[in-house]
């Protein structure tokens, strides 16, 4: 599992996701993963296009970074994830992280929803 | 079933990505359909995951066994192991419909296996637990 890491306009972190994100990929990957939540009102996307495999360990790893952005609150979308990896975040009650659209899409809808309402993202369109 | 693969895992979670490794390649080899192979490979790393982690006392060494195979238009998949007793099929389901902040970490395993396989049977018999595992797939 790899993890890469940029700066949108200098707001928005966004991280990539490539591999498998499954018990040897997640223990990886967390440390940086979370680091990259914290500080005020952190703007996060996790991109998911790369990733193959998402087993419990790595739904318990989004499921860490999208409650430690929300307890500082910033907000946090999943992107761009295969039919397989969105089938798994479905069933683990994911689904209304993920964000339906490109990533600057995602970007401004994070900015929006930080200035106009706190409280959990909603479904994206 | 014609077992067609069977693996032997021991209970150290060390061993756990080689296996995953050759399940993987293994169900790439026969061109499995992607959401049989997505669910085989799951069940490998939850159920093992969890017989390590709950199923035994003692220091000793076992051997978790996996047996994947195919037969009139279904995949099949056992996991047996000597470990405590215990009953996925009985364990609740965690509700995924709460607001994140209420959301509880982890418990989503046997649910993910409950949801993404087609029928799910446990047995208890012999002293070890048997999970079998059917998933349509594609002709």
């Amino acid at each position: 599992m790899q993890l890469s890491f940029a700066e949108i306009d200098g707001d928005v972190r966004r991280l990539n996701l490539a591999g498998n994100l499954d018990i040897a990929g997640t223990l990886a990957v967390e440390t940086k993963v979370l680091a990259h939540c914290g500080g005020e009102q952190p703007l996060v996307l996790i991109d998911l296009a790369e990733t193959l495999f998402v087993s419990s360990l790595g739904i318990r790893l989004l499921l860490q970074a999208i409650k430690t952005v929300a307890a500082r609150g910033g907000r946090l979308f999943l992107l761009n994830p295969s039919a397989p990896v969105a089938s798994v975040l479905d069933i683990a009650g994911l689904d209304s992280h993920i964000f339906r659209g490109g990533e600057a899409g995602a970007a401004a809808a994070l900015r929006q929803k930080q200035s106009t309402n706190p409280s959990m993202p909603e479904k994206s369109p | 079933m014609s077992a067609n693969y069977r693996l032997g895992v021991v209970n150290n979670f060390d061993a756990l990505p080689a296996a995953m490794e050759a399940l993987s390649r293994w169900l790439e080899e026969r061109q499995v359909s992607p959401p049989a192979a997505y669910l085989a490979t799951l069940a490998l790393e939850e159920l093992v995951t969890n017989c390590i982690k709950y199923g035994y006392d003692d220091q000793a060494e076992h051997v978790i066994t996996v047996e994947v195979g195919f037969t009139s238009g279904w995949m099949v998949m056992v996991v047996e192991d000597d470990g405590h007793a215990f009953n996925p099929l009985q364990q609740a389901e965690p509700d995924t419909s709460l607001p994140i902040e209420d959301r509880p970490i982890g418990g989503l395993g046997i649910h993910m296996l409950r949801k993404m396989s087609d029928r799910m049977e446990y047995v208890r018999e012999n002293g070890k637990n048997r999970v079998t595992l059917h998933k349509a797939i594609n002709p």
